[in-house]
């Protein structure tokens, strides 16, 4: 083949993605599970395992820079390496989400749960298991599983809209959980957010695999915003 | 701070890549030049093969392809430069304003004054820099201070004036290959021509230069129908509006593979073979 040099490098590239992928992965249930039971030393390395997150999220950014710079990809190349550089960026926002739950661990000290954690760790069990789906999407290239990991969004958006709810309830019954009630607002609002950038990785799948830039879940989007 | 909605930013990213090329084309433009049909012959040797393809009025056109694909010798046909090499032959039509550039009763050098060619290495007369580009309006009866005014302008549309302009009676030929090449415009716009075709017009040039006749073609295009041949990917990427990629058949006679928007060639392509050649996973 003319370009094994440059089919190499894309494929380390999507090597390393799926590595930040998995990495990222890993990072909503050691988030969730630290929330649930309170964990504050797991809440601690999560929040010191976003640095090695990020670097690697620059080292792709760098690497498919360079790409672009020297190889002049074009075509579904082009699409790809695109798509590898954007869905970094997402990855790496979800971690920084993951992190956001890390953070309610260690700002609620010993304050007792509001409630006993049911709907949230079902939301981060979806996202876990959307975004790992993603991954094999992406590994596939496969825009028909990118699309139906993307119609799952829906379930996550539900699920947060019904403990909006339901926390509004507890704070309207006694002003005083306010602090509480929005600490675990505040963790499903980041969960949520996990499902709307699962669905920007799906919606780069499809367009590396077919070339069409689609909105996926518009409407929900707009109802939870 | 800049507020917009989810949709407003999928549409400027959209447009941003479809904006990359400058130009669009729209439904409603004018087909300048339509090739139908066409086969071409060197004596028994078909090197086209029905060729079908309409060049859209004042935009930039490009034809893409490997080496020996028959590029060339398509532009060629577009201003009846085959005409020159002896034992050929023309299969189809290839119209003009919807007059057949083949018919018999058609003045060929009528043909070629109006549609002109750049060819690859810059090819200025050994004359001095005015006189390359009054050697047209000279042909046709043009004198006097409407030469000089031709000349000036020409220069000037070929972004080489200010360069020339205190110098224009020494040889072209002393020019840099990048300025000889935009005198080689400058004289193919002083006859005032409707279709000017480019045979890769760059590949003598640096990088600099380059982008200097790209820019050139980009102010040129809403003047004139442009038509380039051209092996850099990223020049046709850059400058054209409709991209045309021809490959050879079996017979090794060259075809029209894919014709579309540049944008979608590039980006998109519908056909697999396109779709090898432009990530040089082919041949």
């Amino acid at each position: 083949m003319p370009r094994d040099t440059f089919e190499k490098q894309v494929n380390d590239l999507k090597k390393t993605l799926l590595a930040l992928g998995a990495l990222t992965t890993q990072t909503i249930s050691d988030g969730t599970e630290a929330l649930k039971t309170r964990d504050r030393v797991t809440a601690q390395s999560l929040i010191k395992q976003d640095i090695e997150i990020n670097r690697m999220r620059y080292d792709i950014e760098e690497r498919a820079y360079r790409l672009i710079a020297t190889q002049q990809p074009l075509a579904s190349d082009l699409r790809e390496i695109m798509s590898i550089l954007l869905i970094a960026i997402e990855l790496e926002r979800i971690a920084d989400h993951s992190k956001n739950l890390a953070e309610i661990v260690i700002r609620m000290g010993d304050e007792p749960l509001l409630k006993p954690l049911i709907d949230i760790p079902r939301m981060a069990q979806l996202c876990e298991s959307m975004l790992g789906q993603a991954l094999d999407a992406v590994a596939r290239n496969d825009s028909e599983l990118a699309r139906a990991v993307c119609n799952r969004d829906e379930e996550i958006d539900q699920l947060y809209k019904q403990i909006f709810r339901e926390l509004m309830t507890y704070v309207m019954e006694d002003s005083r959980t306010v602090t509480r009630a929005l600490n675990l607002l505040f963790a499903a609002h980041n969960l949520e957010r996990i499902g709307d950038r699962v669905t920007n990785i799906g919606e780069r799948v499809i367009y590396a695999a077919t070339g069409r830039l689609e909105e996926l879940n518009v409407e929900n989007h707009q109802m939870v915003e | 701070m800049l507020e917009t909605t989810q949709s407003e930013r999928l549409g400027i990213f959209t447009r941003a890549l479809s904006g990359n090329t400058p130009q669009e084309t729209s439904a409603d433009t004018k087909t300048k030049m339509r090739v139908q049909n066409l086969d071409f012959y060197y004596g028994n040797f078909r090197a086209i093969a029905g060729v079908t393809m309409d060049i859209p009025e004042k935009s930039i056109t490009a034809i893409i392809g490997s080496s020996g694909c028959g590029k060339s010798t398509l532009l060629r046909t577009f201003n009846r430069m085959g005409d020159l090499v002896g034992h050929t032959r023309v299969r189809g039509s290839v119209t003009l304003d919807g007059e057949n550039i083949y018919d018999r009763n058609v003045d060929v050098v009528l043909v070629r004054r109006r549609i002109g060619m750049v060819f690859q290495r810059p090819n200025p007369f050994p004359k001095s820099i005015f006189d390359n580009v009054a050697y047209g309006p000279r042909l046709l009866g043009v004198g006097g201070k409407a030469l000089e005014q031709i000349v000036e302008q020409s220069l000037r549309d070929a972004a080489l004036w200010d360069e020339v302009k205190d110098k224009l009676h020494q040889s072209g030929l002393a020019l840099s290959g990048g300025q000889q090449q935009r005198l080689c415009v400058a004289r193919t716009i002083a006859v005032k021509p409707e279709v000017i075709l480019m045979d890769e017009p760059c590949s003598a040039l640096d990088p600099i230069a380059t982008y200097k006749i790209e820019e050139l073609m980009i102010q040129l295009r809403n003047e004139y129908t442009i038509v380039i041949v051209t092996h850099n990917m990223q020049q046709a990427a850059r400058v054209s509006g409709l991209t045309a990629f021809m490959n050879m058949n079996p017979d090794r006679a060259g075809v029209l593979v894919e014709f579309g928007p540049t944008t979608q060639i590039f980006t998109n392509p519908a056909k697999k073979e396109t779709e090898d050649y432009i990530t040089g996973r082919f041949g």
